[in-house]
């Protein structure tokens, strides 16, 4: 962990909202990346975002430290995602495409964070940039298109017209393809957080 | 990395929403119990939470005036390299360029600010283009000379000149009912929004200029032009003090057109769609006009 980022988090611990704020501004725009994507419905990607930082703040005394506080604020946020399933018991579905974050964006990452934020994302994402075009371009192709167009399955399916199971192995193959890349880099292995991630039941 | 067989095939589904909202919940409740299916997703999750974004990409500098150039190159009837004023208004389509080029970074930010109708992302380059084609209208005189794709050289009458590209490009195919009403010279530009017909040219079409009425065209060429192979060893059906006229089927024009482009000659091309003759004519100038 980043010192800055480590310092902010044990603030946080202790009750500083203003750290706690600082945190939100660190990871607010990769965790609406997340929820924009999995949700896939701008509003409740919206709501799943802030449910994450909610439950994060509520759940920081729990958080030991000892693993990945992106790696723990990540599954909140997925969590998230599939607990506003549970609350409104509504089926997922492909309302339309998100195209862009700014949609439920709440706030661009303010400058002040974004030098500290960009060193770390930065690396991880030349990386992947890197690992991307190692891919065969069949699979680079879907998950492009899957996470920097943010299409459905469907949509991709119908933009290279091939068949939604095709594009299920070829996203599946292409990721780990990817991640194989990645932890052969030696620089990727996101630790799992070791505590329950305070979802709701 | 192993990870339990009923749920592996669930997982990117998972995180990328595609599962119905009871698998979704399953999958979750086995998360919490399966470490290493967890940590398949937790890798997933940061993969995509660092992966490249569109704002991000870099965009060539230049990029759209290229588009532009090539897409100008590409048509068969979009020549004219020797005149003068017609600058005008093959610069409106170049200072919009020049102006999607600019705003290409920050785009998707501009979509939100986006004054034009087309709201899909998808178009957003020429969203963003017709946004600042209206804008960039009244300024296109101010851009430098060497935006324009050709060179001027041994320029005809002004007038001549800009009937020419009026009516050239009220021939493209692509173009909207906008652009054929107006005459505008930014076909591909403005038909997105029809801002352009806002923003159109001051002056109109001159009918003036279309008083031969037979000929479907009217291209002049330099001394240098009798040379092209449609031409050479040709007669000339008429000749007169200083030039050749030569009345080629029009069937040859496509060919005619061909072989002026690689041939580099300039020349100047009118052309006359109403007219309900076959034939084109083709003026060679046997003395260099030279008119700046």
């Amino acid at each position: 962990m980043i010192d800055k980022e480590q310092q902010l988090v044990d603030a946080a611990r202790g009750g500083d909202e203003a750290a706690f704020e600082q945190l939100v501004h660190l990871y607010e725009k990769r965790v609406l990346a997340l929820t924009n994507r999995m949700c896939r419905n701008p509003e409740d990607a919206a709501e799943a975002a802030q449910e994450a930082f909610l439950s994060a703040w509520q759940g920081l005394k729990f958080f030991r430290g000892d693993s990945s506080f992106s790696t723990w604020l990540y599954r909140l946020a997925s969590n998230a995602c599939v607990d506003l399933l549970r609350r409104e018991g509504r089926h997922q579905t492909a309302a339309g495409p998100s195209f862009n974050d700014e949609e439920a964006n709440i706030d661009v990452a303010d400058p002040a964070a974004t030098p500290h934020e960009a060193a770390e994302t930065q690396e991880l994402r030349e990386l992947i940039e890197q690992g991307l075009q190692s891919l065969t371009p069949d699979h680079r192709q879907v998950l492009i298109l899957r996470e920097m167009h943010q299409l459905s399955y469907d949509e991709i399916a119908q933009s290279l017209d091939i068949d939604v199971g095709t594009v299920k192995s070829r996203i599946s193959r292409g990721r780990k393809q990817l991640r194989n890349f990645l932890i052969a880099s030696g620089n990727f292995s996101p630790p799992g957080a070791s505590n329950k991630t305070g979802r709701e039941g | 990395m192993k990870y339990c067989e009923e749920f592996a095939a669930l997982l990117d589904l998972y995180v990328d929403g595609e599962l119905e909202a009871a698998d979704m919940i399953r999958v979750q409740e086995h998360l919490d119990s399966c470490p290493a299916c967890q940590s398949y997703v937790d890798e997933l999750l940061a993969i995509r939470a660092a992966f490249p974004e569109i704002e991000d990409t870099i965009v060539p500098e230049g990029f759209a005036e290229g588009v532009m150039r090539a897409i100008a190159a590409s048509a068969p009837r979009a020549k004219k390299r020797s005149t003068a004023t017609p600058w005008k208004k093959i610069l409106v389509p170049m200072a919009a360029c020049l102006a999607v080029v600019v705003m290409a970074l920050p785009l998707s930010g501009l979509m939100n600010n986006a004054r034009t109708e087309s709201a899909a992302p998808a178009e957003a380059p020429a969203a963003a283009a017709s946004l600042y084609t209206a804008d960039m209208a009244e300024s296109a005189a101010d851009v430098p000379a060497e935006m324009v794709m050709e060179a001027p050289a041994g320029a005809p009458a002004p007038e001549e000149a800009e009937d020419i590209y009026y009516q050239t490009t009220s021939n493209e195919p692509v173009e909207t009912e906008a652009v054929a009403a107006t005459g505008t010279a930014a076909p591909r530009i403005g038909e997105e929004t029809g801002l352009l017909q806002d923003g159109s040219e001051p002056e109109a079409p001159a009918a003036a200029k279309q008083t031969v009425s037979s000929p479907r065209a009217v291209i002049t060429l330099p001394p240098e032009g009798a040379d092209l192979e449609l031409l050479v060893g040709r007669a000339a059906d008429r000749e007169s003090d200083g030039r050749m006229e030569f009345d080629l089927p029009a069937s040859d024009y496509e060919m005619l057109l061909i072989q002026l482009d690689e041939s580099g000659l300039d020349y100047l091309a009118e052309e006359y769609p109403d007219s309900t003759g076959n034939t084109i004519l083709v003026i060679i100038e046997l003395e260099q006009v030279q008119q700046n």
